[in-house]
């Protein structure tokens, strides 16, 4: 049957739009951040420093035993402090009059985008913590399995942590972890102990607990170098619902929170536009992290 | 620690200050290498501005031993490996190797730790890794 002579796409591709953009934008390319679950926040505000100081209290001193009459020994309590330094995370870029009129986009939208980069450097900066832990279990070269993970959470219970301890692996740590389950301690594990994060839907993040550990899994997590993560340990002291922990051995001093600024330039058309936060980041106490290395590839 | 407030620009790559741990008796820590990633300021508690730009260990690091590989390099028959262990920094910030860098290439002293050929006041024998088990029955090699 032959075509019939009208209006159509073709003979009208006038009055049709190219393309059209859907009222969405896909985000960029960024792991969960889970620094607000597991990083203490300090109100450093008001500090008046660039420096802040968490103090915590050393183990008992040792003394000795004195026989009956003599006079008790006098010891020194001591204490140990921890410092947080601050440093500006920033991030720049115009937003062009032409880009906010063109998009039909407001220009929050792109400046959302500039606020969740700070946010992500924050994440990195905090996980990047058990690097440099005093207290590491090196398996440099080795891959995770549940027998090194179990003897890595020995040692930090042996530090007498406190609070709840929770677990940071990176993408590698956690699927040797799972692998483990599978090929190792058998499937028992999988529907029994190992069910909440071997089975958990949630691709990063907070994955479930495990032998009493609450486990996360972060693509944030640091490398130690080209073939080997180091995740770990970290006690906690969990807040309110919905409101960082009240202790954590990761201490993220916050003297100005996640901010955009902007300052409209004529002579540019647009919007100068920083966001940055002024935040510093610290073990607030060695016992209650504990590093943990394992090689990254399979 | 340096009093400034420095300004780090999110996306720009962190600089890379590579540590040797100390000697210990511990073979998995003893001369392991730490690339501790520095932005702006030191969250390490292990460094300090070195007043020209660059970073240096604390004084307490380095009573207890710490050292930083540049130094080890600085002191070794090899000093132009340093110059490859940049490269290889740069090559792992940017994704383009998954290994670690070359044993080999690493200066002795790191490699003497790492072995646990470490300093006496180092390798009190109580605190040398056990030696294997053993049954105390002589096996014999399989097949003829």
């Amino acid at each position: 049957m032959a075509v019939q002579a009208g209006v159509s796409s073709t003979t009208a591709n006038d009055l049709i739009h190219s393309s059209g953009i859907v009222p969405f934008v896909i985000t960029a390319p960024r792991a969960t951040p889970i620094y607000e679950a597991l990083a203490m926040q300090l109100d450093f505000s008001s500090l008046g420093s660039n420096v802040g100081d968490i103090p915590s209290w050393d183990a008992a001193p040792a003394t000795e035993e004195t026989t009956e009459g003599d006079e008790v020994v006098s010891v020194n309590y001591s204490t140990s402090k921890k410092s947080v330094t601050g440093v500006m995370l920033s991030t720049r870029a115009l937003v062009n009059d032409q880009f906010v009129q063109d998009s039909g986009a407001l220009g929050s939208t792109a400046v959302d985008e500039f606020a969740a980069n700070i946010r992500n450097t924050i994440d990195v900066g905090v996980l990047e913590l058990f690097k440099t832990a005093t207290n590491v279990s090196d398996n440099t070269g080795v891959n995770l399995t549940i027998a090194l993970w179990m003897a890595s959470l020995a040692l930090m219970k042996g530090q007498k942590p406190g609070g709840t301890i929770c677990f940071v692996g990176s993408n590698a740590q956690l699927r040797d972890i799972h692998a483990d389950m599978i090929a190792g301690v058998g499937a028992s594990q999988i529907a029994g102990a190992g069910n909440t994060i071997f089975s958990s839907d949630v691709q990063d993040g907070y994955l479930g607990t495990y032998h009493g550990v609450h486990i996360f899994e972060s693509a944030n997590v640091a490398q130690n170098d080209g073939s080997n993560d180091v995740g770990g340990f970290l006690a906690i002291t969990a807040g309110a619902p919905g409101s960082s922990p009240t202790r954590s051995g990761f201490a993220l001093g916050v003297w100005r929170g996640i901010e955009a600024r902007g300052l409209y330039t004529p002579h540019r058309h647009g919007v100068d536009t920083t966001v940055s936060a002024r935040v510093g980041f610290a073990r607030a106490s060695e016992r209650m992290v504990r590093g943990l290395v394992s090689k990254r590839a399979a | 620690m340096s009093s400034q407030s420095p300004i780090v620009n999110a996306t720009a790559r962190p600089k890379i200050v590579p540590v040797v741990l100390p000697p210990s008796s511990d073979r998995s820590l003893s001369g392991r290498i730490r690339n501790i990633a520095v932005r702006g300021v030191d969250s390490s508690g292990w460094l300090q501005d070195d007043g020209e730009g660059g970073w240096a260990l604390t004084k307490a690091m380095e009573k207890q031993g710490y050292l930083l590989l540049e130094d080890a390099y600085r002191d070794d028959d090899q000093p132009q490996n340093w110059a490859a262990y940049q490269r290889y920094i740069r090559d792992w910030q940017t994704g383009r190797t998954t290994r670690s860098f070359p044993d080999h290439m690493l200066p002795r002293i790191v490699l003497e730790r790492q072995r646990g050929q470490i300093a006496a006041e180092f390798a009190d024998p109580w605190n040398l890794p056990a030696t294997a088990p053993t049954t105390g029955a002589v096996s014999e090699g399989k097949g003829k």
